[in-house]
């Protein structure tokens, strides 16, 4: 899996996100992972402990939402949770990929900057 | 506090992707990232395209492997370079290491760069590596369900070679199922090539295409 160069990417892109700001310290992080993306979750947490030793990131907590994957179906018109066979449960039709479950970002990142919030 | 982030955690790949896109321009490279399982047929078809091609276009080959280089000696054998990055446990390819094997490559003008990529369905479809073209390698033996089980591999490729015809019959491959999955994937823009590389089957139809395809490229002003 290639989580530990995402997760070295993460912490990048957290770090710079942090330079303006140098709060005291980093709470939690909150990244949107979709079932699509290729991102496992268990990894992404077990390299974060790991990674963030001697950044400023260092004992914050990974939160991860999760995303589903939503095909769209062109006859009914709905939007359904993937199937084995891609096919909509309401009319059979076969559905088509759309962009939920390709998610991965990180959706924010909560700090502590020092005047007690 | 909070901070509202929302960022491409993939942007610092993307960079080198493009740094990569124009070198391959401005040097006239065609740059083939070839994905799928491990066993997939990923190095057949490429000693298939070398076979091919190796007369009239100038050709090199990156392995990506994650230890080995078994695939690397015998591709040099053909008679092409090849260079080896070895990941070292990493499941995908990344733009920056392909950035320093062209540079290593020592390649000419118009040449076509085939990138063995690290075998698996997942991974390696996240990661832009600069290429004109993705294919990617699926064989029958796996089975009719990889469309439905790993959709964006196949939505992000530009061409799927379907390797291993010759055991249709003997694994029971519903093709009908394959292809259906296929288009929900890829609507009418799906390439789908059904070859062998053991009994030649479906060869030329494969073979004319990329002909073409090299043909406009390179000859394109
Ligand atoms: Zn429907």
């Amino acid at each position: 899996m290639h989580e530990y160069f995402v997760t070295q990417q993460l912490i990048k892109i957290a770090e710079d996100e942090l330079k303006e700001v140098k709060p005291k310290k980093v709470l939690s992080i909150t990244v949107v992972v979709g079932e699509l993306s290729g991102i496992i979750d268990e990894s992404l947490k077990f390299y974060f402990d790991i990674l963030t030793k001697g950044t400023i990131l260092e004992g914050s907590k990974l939160e991860i939402v999760q995303k589903k994957a939503l095909l769209f179906c062109n006859s009914c018109q709905s939007l359904f949770e993937r199937t084995k066979d891609f096919l909509c449960p309401k009319c059979k039709s076969l559905g088509k990929l759309t962009e939920h479950g390709r998610e991965f970002y990180i959706e924010s990142i909560e700090v502590d900057d020092g005047d007690g919030n | 506090m909070e901070i509202k982030v929302i960022k491409d955690i993939l942007q610092r790949n993307e960079f080198s992707a493009d740094n990569i896109r124009k070198l391959a321009k401005e040097n006239k490279w065609f740059l083939i990232n070839v994905m799928g399982s491990p066993g997939a047929g990923k190095t057949s078809f490429i000693k298939a395209m070398i076979n091919t091609f190796k007369d009239r276009f100038n050709l090199a080959v990156i392995e990506g492997d994650v230890a080995s280089t078994i695939d690397a000696e015998e591709i040099s054998k053909l008679g092409v370079e090849v260079l080896q990055i070895n990941t070292g446990g990493a499941c995908h390819l990344v733009a920056d290491s392909i950035n320093e094997a062209l540079l290593s490559l020592n390649l000419k003008k118009a040449t076509v760069v085939f990138i063995e990529n690290i075998g698996n369905l997942i991974c390696p479809s996240s990661f832009d590596l600069g290429e004109n073209m993705r294919v990617v390698v699926s064989s029958v033996a796996e089975g009719d369900d990889k469309p439905y089980k790993y959709p964006i591999m196949f939505e992000s490729s530009d061409v799927v070679v379907l390797s291993k015809i010759d055991v249709v019959e003997i694994i029971g491959f519903d093709m009908e199922k394959y292809i259906k999955g296929l288009k929900a994937i890829k609507g009418d823009n799906l390439k789908l090539f059904g070859v062998s590389f053991k009994t030649l089957e479906g060869l030329t139809e494969l073979e004319s295409y990329f002909s073409e395809l090299f043909n406009s490229y390179f000859n394109r002003k």
